[in-house]
């Protein structure tokens, strides 16, 4: 973990520095007002964040180079692999729905992250595919008046 | 006052919004009862269906929700011996072995019992104390305002997780996602890189869906890729037992714990950040402690359930005091419903008696129906209830994954908030594997206006001068606390002696 700590706090330190210097003053508009300028609260914050990222990464590299009872790293590559998967098949799942609608990409979203979970029993993913989806198509439609795509 | 409670009654007694409180509580209970799922993301997946109903309809049926969350967890903690939210870990100590014992509907209704009387207490000392602390809080200026939040903020990141550098971060993270943006004061346009669907600021939904409900899918699916998708069995409860059922005597000997549990929710529910995991280990260390037998605690004794959910369910009501008063959350459930209040054209907050009085009222009945909606709920509930609960993983998480998209889809600005959604719970997964707390994440984004409105105004005022805290009592004492806070939990370094246990999976409500 004090690793993982010590990359992320270098990267969330580079982040705020980054937001301070570039983003921030290149994505605020100019103008005339009173007071304190827009960019005056979101500088304010990253000069925060860029603090305690530093702090963070200072004391994860103190318990590092002391040599403490060090804890164990949160994530194993068989985490990442699963979570880029998972990221995966919900991205293409948006993706289709965006294209084809919610009444195609609904349930082939929920009957592939079934198969993805090792479901393999047929009418129960064709029941949990298409049920929940035309419920929920018929409620914003008819009652919600809350067109889906 | 009497004119508000006959519109809040002609408001809240139809059938329609009777109907409305009676399913957020029946969602919330079989979300609670399900492990691994949570009230948070319930709220945060229900929020867009409230936005066709009737502002006090819709908050009561969240709220309901909230309720039915807290005391749906104890059914998987009797039952299974896995809590159905962290807060209802300390209820699988006394819970599951009466189950074992063969006294699976006594705790049950035990559990029911303590919930509803604790739930109930608090939303009593909600409407006696919300208004009155409301009215004290109308005199506060901006600098009050403004070191108030910044203790809240402080002391959440304190309580929350195992780093306070890193719950402080996420804090900052989650109040700079509220900049983005038309800026409050100058009226003009910052960090929206060019796009018109981030000129009203990031949506709500998507930050909490995102990094409440599909983040927590996906540390599941990773956490469970090796494992059986399906939870562990009911505990066999054929077992004879003269003393299974829930009988009158059972009343006397539970009513102590269960006011100390509700005394405990409720003092821990207002404080910010506590939550109802803390509130219910406090609770059950008490009664215990002055119990005559306190060796059977832990064996199935039934006051520790009692002491347990009567603390779990106060904190629920309880939590909603410094939203209704003074306009800040002190948890993720709270935040949320901070949130809705906005999106139905309600300011939480010290004015919100003055300026929408009718509704708080309507509110009020609302939560009180809520309450008897939990009794019955739970009360005819308790057999299908523990059928839900073994609903197989690979059936319920595609389905809220589908519900996540659909969710952010209905906030408006079609699958811009969607893919926004998606980008918020990716960034919600790491934040839950490296232990960046998303409670302050979420808190501080949702205070971000008000912090930003408060501290620009106190700048202007006192022309950035600190002397002129001299003349302000209050905010000098907050700032004292946060700077406390700060001393106790990053200089002096003591994490050992954190105040909160935090729990393995923080999907609770904290």
């Amino acid at each position: 973990m004090e690793r993982a700590d010590l990359a992320g706090g270098v990267l969330l330190a580079l982040f705020g520095i980054l937001l301070i210097f570039v983003v921030i003053p290149l994505d605020t508009e100019d103008g005339v007002y009173f007071g304190l300028p827009p960019e005056f609260f979101p500088v304010f914050l990253s000069v925060g964040l860029t603090a305690f990222a530093g702090a963070l990464a200072t004391k994860a590299w103190l318990r590092l180079r002391a040599g403490v009872a060090l804890q164990p790293m949160p994530m194993r590559l068989r985490n990442l692999v699963m979570f880029v998967l998972s990221a995966a098949l919900v991205i293409a799942g948006a993706l289709v729905i965006d294209y084809f609608g919610m009444l195609v990409g609904g349930p082939l979203l929920i009957a592939a992250f079934m198969l993805f979970l090792g479901e393999r029993n047929a009418v129960r993913i064709l029941a949990t595919a298409t049920l929940p989806v035309a419920v929920v198509y018929l409620l914003a439609t008819y009652v919600l008046r809350a067109p889906l795509p | 006052m009497i004119e508000y409670v006959s519109i809040a009654a002609g408001e809240i007694f139809t059938p329609s919004v009777i109907g409305y409180i009676i399913l957020g509580v029946l969602i919330g209970y079989i979300v609670g009862a399900l492990p691994g799922m949570n009230r948070t993301t319930a709220i945060a997946l229900a929020i867009p269906f409230t936005f066709t109903m009737p502002p006090a309809a819709a908050l009561s049926f969240l709220i309901g929700i909230n309720k039915g969350g807290a005391a749906g967890a104890a059914v998987s903690a009797i039952l299974l011996n896995v809590p159905g939210e962290p807060s209802a870990v300390v209820t699988t100590y006394d819970g599951y072995p009466m189950t074992r014992q063969g006294k699976a509907r006594k705790a049950l209704t035990i559990a029911l019992l303590a919930s509803v009387a604790g739930d109930l207490l608090a939303t009593v000392t909600l409407i006696l104390l919300a208004q009155p602390v409301a009215r004290f809080a109308i005199g506060l200026g901006p600098i009050e305002l403004a070191s108030i939040l910044i203790f809240s903020i402080t002391f959440i990141a304190a309580v929350s997780g195992d780093s306070f550098f890193k719950a402080l971060i996420a804090g900052i993270l989650g109040l700079l996602l509220s900049a983005p943006g038309i800026d409050i004061e100058t009226g003009l346009p910052r960090m929206t890189f060019g796009m018109l669907e981030l000129y009203d600021g990031i949506p709500l939904l998507a930050v909490a869906i995102g990094t409440l409900a599909l983040s927590e899918i996906l540390v599941q699916i990773d956490e469970g890729w090796h494992g059986d998708h399906r939870y562990p069995q009911i505990a066999d409860e054929r077992t004879k037992n003269a003393d299974s059922g829930f009988r009158l005597p059972d009343v006397a000997r539970i009513t102590p714990a269960v006011l100390r549990g509700s005394l405990v929710g409720t003092l821990v529910g207002i404080l910010p950040g506590l939550g109802a995991t803390l509130a219910s280990f406090l609770a059950y260390t008490w009664v215990r402690q002055s119990s005559k037998t306190p060796e059977a605690f832990g064996k199935g004794a039934p006051e520790g359930v009692a002491a347990s959910e009567s603390a779990d369910n106060a904190t629920v009501p309880a939590a909603l005091i410094p939203v209704f008063a003074i306009g800040v959350p002190g948890s993720l459930s709270t935040a949320l419903l901070m949130g809705a209040f906005m999106m139905h054209g309600l300011t939480p907050g010290p004015f919100l008696f003055k300026e929408s009085g009718a509704v708080v009222f309507a509110i009020y009945l609302g939560m009180l129906l809520a309450s008897a909606a939990l009794l019955l709920v739970g009360l005819f509930g308790q057999r299908i209830f523990s059928m839900v609960i073994q609903i197989r993983k690979s059936v319920l998480l595609p389905v809220i994954v589908f519900l996540c998209i659909v969710g952010a889809y209905m906030e408006g600005g079609g699958m811009f908030g969607v893919y926004l959604m998606l980008v918020f719970g990716f960034v919600g997964y790491f934040m839950k594997k490296f232990d960046y707390s998303f409670v302050t994440f979420v808190v501080g984004y949702v205070l971000g206006p008000m912090a930003e409105l408060t501290i620009r105004q106190s700048l202007i005022i006192s022309d950035s001068n600190p002397a002129v805290l001299i003349d302000h009592p209050i905010a000098v004492v907050f700032l004292v606390l946060a700077a406390l806070s700060i001393w106790r939990f990053a200089i002096a370094g003591a994490r050992s002696m954190q105040i909160a246990p935090a729990p393995a999976s923080d999907g609770g409500d904290r």
